[in-house]
């Protein structure tokens, strides 16, 4: 009722009816942008301390970066237009090893995207709370994630359609308090100007103009939780509705806008209403009681009903901020799995259409944070801020090494250039300023996680090399035997109902699928006359981009069984091929199977798996246990089926 | 001609569309009873026996988690059960904050006081995980 029921992955609406606009684009990616309004201005400020009146610098130094930052992805939409973000870009840019460094970065950014997100929206509703209930809100954190992954497990658009009406509200609230602190306190406005360029002289001639400034960048870096979400537009791009570009570039110019106004106009409004930090309380929420805590109405507390109706919108918004978490998280572990830097498992998309492995990932991984931090949102900031500016940096240092490499072949180069390469200095120190100066207040948590994750994505690779270095040599040694001289039958055979028939379920034509046919023919010597090739096109993260690319992956599919006929008939088997497509492998060649038992009563099933000279705890976590699991189905079935092991040569 | 390509839809029985707000009426109306029957037990027994008292609570959770999967979803997957039971967490998290709220003293009678962390943890699990022991329907 709530998931609703599975997709039709062949009809050829699915891929436009689960795509999104911009204006939903900007809700449900957008969103975690716009939502950084609500921590990063507020530690920024903080960092200034008495320095209060250096806010104003700060307010055109976070709209500038703002705006430098998304160009530069803007520019990234443009030349990666299938979408992947920082991780897609530093692979192809700077190389497969860079590119996990970025990936690695990006999935912990994730996870504590989802995090900061849930831990701050319940401090803005805490805010509005007496401290006797502090004692809810880390359970509520808890429950609230666990909504989101259900959520998340249904997909993408029916979630961003339920929160839209959130954003809206969010957006109306804080751009009325923005407007109206500068509206109230225009007249005074000067003054604010003079007393800021009074406290500014004063503070040169007590300490000093470069501790002054050092304060200012310190402050300017603490912030950084203000740019996280930027790069979700571009790492979301496959997931537009086309044409994807320019969805794409509007969606960034509007979440681009937004953030800029709402960050910067907050900033400015803790100024105008000389807010200071108050415990229990977020930056926000004080600066909209400063506002409107004392406005009412026949007797009624309007403001204060306001200032409730802002948090609550804030805190929705950030809520939906999560949601960017599942949509990318997932996504960003599917490529790496493709590229095998994950186990192979997280690309494949359930009968829901979504990376259901990499959601719950996602969650158990958010909660454990969760966990560790207590819901504290400065250590949560921290270390969300260096992993996001890890890849920003990386993104925008290859964007400059292409830029530089093929300045020949683009006029545009020198443009584009400065771009990058300001991008590349911002996001640089900002990096470096928050790691030295929060690294023993939870800054080395995530130097050491993204580290260990980094160490792991290697291991995972090495392993899946060597298997397929061992699968290689069978592939040498089968796909090279010459074929009988045969009078060549072209096409699937005819079969005969009646008599025993092997069922093999394959997938590529490689040696392990020649294997099974050898040692059917060794177990079973002259009992098999013909074959039935089964195969499940699978739709993963990597192949479901739309109708073109579903109707190439059936395409190969069927070339590799023809492959498979051609070769069982040459060696005198009469043999057909059946094959369908779906989601999940599993599932996908159970169905086939059950209606090629029906076909062939006589029909024994088999399915290869690998075997290692010595099994270790991992290998069923990197290797599908896709033929255990068909073989179970089957067999509950009442339906013969066979494990047959295919050794790994060393 | 003798292959076949076939797509998969899902073959298993669709289930009964129900409307938004029925569903979500349906789920708060099923919380309500359960919050009350929790509620009677926690100012009838719970001062003289917090383990009784939590005994029935729980009882009370089940008996109207199998009324709520019987009556009101019986189409419902695992999921739904997961997240008809976090929302009746939610809303017992939101009642209680409510009633300290305006009585200005703490209220814990729906998922227990934190000074009993271990009778605490099994109330929550039991609002939690109640709506899902009566799934039928697999995912």
């Amino acid at each position: 009722m709530i998931v609703g029921p599975p997709r039709d992955v062949s009809d050829p609406k699915i891929f436009h009816h689960v795509s999104l606009i911009a204006f939903l684009a900007w809700v449900g990616l957008g969103a975690d942008g716009l939502s950084s309004s609500s921590y990063g201005p507020e530690e920024a400020y903080k960092a200034l301390g008495p320095h209060s009146h250096l806010s104003i610098m700060l307010v055109a130094m976070t709209a500038v970066t703002i705006a430098v930052i998304s160009i530069a992805y803007s520019n990234l939409i443009q030349h990666f237009p299938g979408g992947g973000g920082g991780y897609l870009v530093a692979t192809k840019l700077l190389g497969s090893r860079v590119g996990v460094v970025s990936g690695c970065a990006l999935l912990v950014d994730y996870v504590l995207t989802i995090t900061v997100s849930i831990a701050s929206g319940c401090d803005q509703l805490w805010s509005f709370l007496p401290p006797s209930v502090a004692g809810y809100k880390l359970l509520t954190e808890f429950l609230i994630l666990l909504l989101l992954v259900v959520l998340n497990l249904r997909g993408v658009k029916e979630s961003v359609n339920v929160l839209a009406p959130i954003f809206v509200l969010f957006i109306v609230t804080h751009a009325f308090a923005i407007v109206y602190a500068i509206a109230t306190h225009v007249t005074g406005l000067p003054k604010v100007f003079h007393d800021a360029h009074v406290d500014y002289s004063h503070s040169v001639s007590t300490i000093g103009f470069l501790p002054l400034m050092l304060i200012l960048l310190r402050a300017y870096s603490l912030g950084g939780g203000t740019y996280t979400g930027i790069e979700a537009v571009s790492n979301g791009v496959s997931m537009l509705r086309e044409p994807r570009v320019r969805t794409g570039k509007r969606t960034m110019a509007l979440m681009a806008a937004s953030l800029a106004f709402t960050a910067g106009g907050i900033m400015f409004a803790y100024l105008l209403t000389n807010s200071t930090p108050t415990e229990g309380k977020t930056m926000n929420a004080v600066l909209l009681t400063n506002l409107f805590g004392h406005w009412h109405a026949g007797g009624l507390s309007t403001g204060m009903a306001f200032v409730v109706v802002a948090l609550v919108a804030e805190a929705a918004l950030l809520f939906v901020a999560a949601q960017t978490g599942f949509l990318d998280g997932p996504r960003v572990l599917s490529n790496m799995a493709l590229d095998s830097w994950m186990p192979h498992r997280f690309s494949q998309l359930s009968d829901r259409l979504v990376t259901k492995n990499g959601v719950y990932m996602m969650g158990i991984a958010a909660a454990a944070a969760l966990l560790y931090t207590r819901g504290d949102i400065l250590t949560l900031v921290v270390m969300y801020s260096i992993n996001v500016f890890i890849t920003f940096s990386l993104t925008e240092l290859g964007m400059a090494r292409h830029w530089i490499k093929d300045r020949a072949k683009e006029p545009r180069w020198k443009s584009q250039l400065a771009i990058h390469g300001t991008g590349l200095v911002m996001c640089l120190s900002i990096l470096v300023i928050t790691t030295l100066e929060k690294f023993s207040q939870g800054g080395w948590v995530t130097v050491v996680i993204t580290g260990l994750l980094i160490a792991l994505c290697f291991a995972i690779r090495r392993h899946y090399d060597e298997v397929r270095a061992g699968l290689k040599r069978l592939d040498d040694i089968l796909t090279t035997i010459p074929l009988p001289e045969t009078g060549t039958a072209s096409g699937p055979s005819e079969l005969d109902a009646n008599v025993p028939t092997a069922v093999i379920s394959i997938s590529s034509f490689s040696g392990f699928g020649l294997h099974q046919i050898l040692s059917i023919h060794k177990a079973f010597p002259n009992y098999f006359k013909q074959l039935v090739f089964v195969s499940a096109a699978v739709v993963d993260s990597g192949n479901f981009k739309g109708a073109e690319e579903l109707g190439s992956l059936q395409k190969n599919t069927e070339e590799n069984l023809l492959k498979y006929v051609a070769w069982a008939q040459a060696h005198g088997f009469r043999a057909d091929y059946r094959m369908a497509l779906g989601t999940e492998a599993v599932a996908t060649v159970e169905a086939i199977c059950l209606d090629v038992a029906k076909e062939f009563p006589r029909a024994i099933f088999f399915m290869g798996r690998l075997i290692f000279k010595e099994e270790k705890w991992y290998h069923r976590l990197l290797h599908n246990e896709t033929p255990h699991a068909i073989q179970r189905r089957l067999q509950f079935e009442g339906i013969q089926a066979m494990v047959l092991p295919i050794r790994v040569l060393e | 001609m003798t292959t076949m390509i076939r797509s998969l839809t899902s073959d298993s029985g669709q289930p009964k569309k129900h409307h938004a707000v029925t569903r979500a009426a349906l789920l708060v109306v099923f919380w309500i009873v359960a919050a009350v029957l929790v509620a009677i037990v926690h100012q009838t027994i719970d001062a003289s026996s917090p383990v009784i008292s939590v005994i029935l609570k729980v009882g009370a959770i089940v008996v109207i988690a199998a009324a709520f999967g019987r009556l009101a979803a019986s189409e419902g997957t695992l999921n739904y059960a997961l997240f008809v039971g976090t929302t009746w967490v939610l809303l017992d998290i939101a009642t209680e904050i409510s009633m300290t709220v305006r009585s200005g003293h703490q209220w814990f009678a729906l998922i227990g006081s934190p000074a009993n962390g271990g009778l605490r943890c099994v109330l929550l699990i039991a609002w939690i995980i109640a709506p899902a022991l009566f799934v039928r329907r697999r995912e």
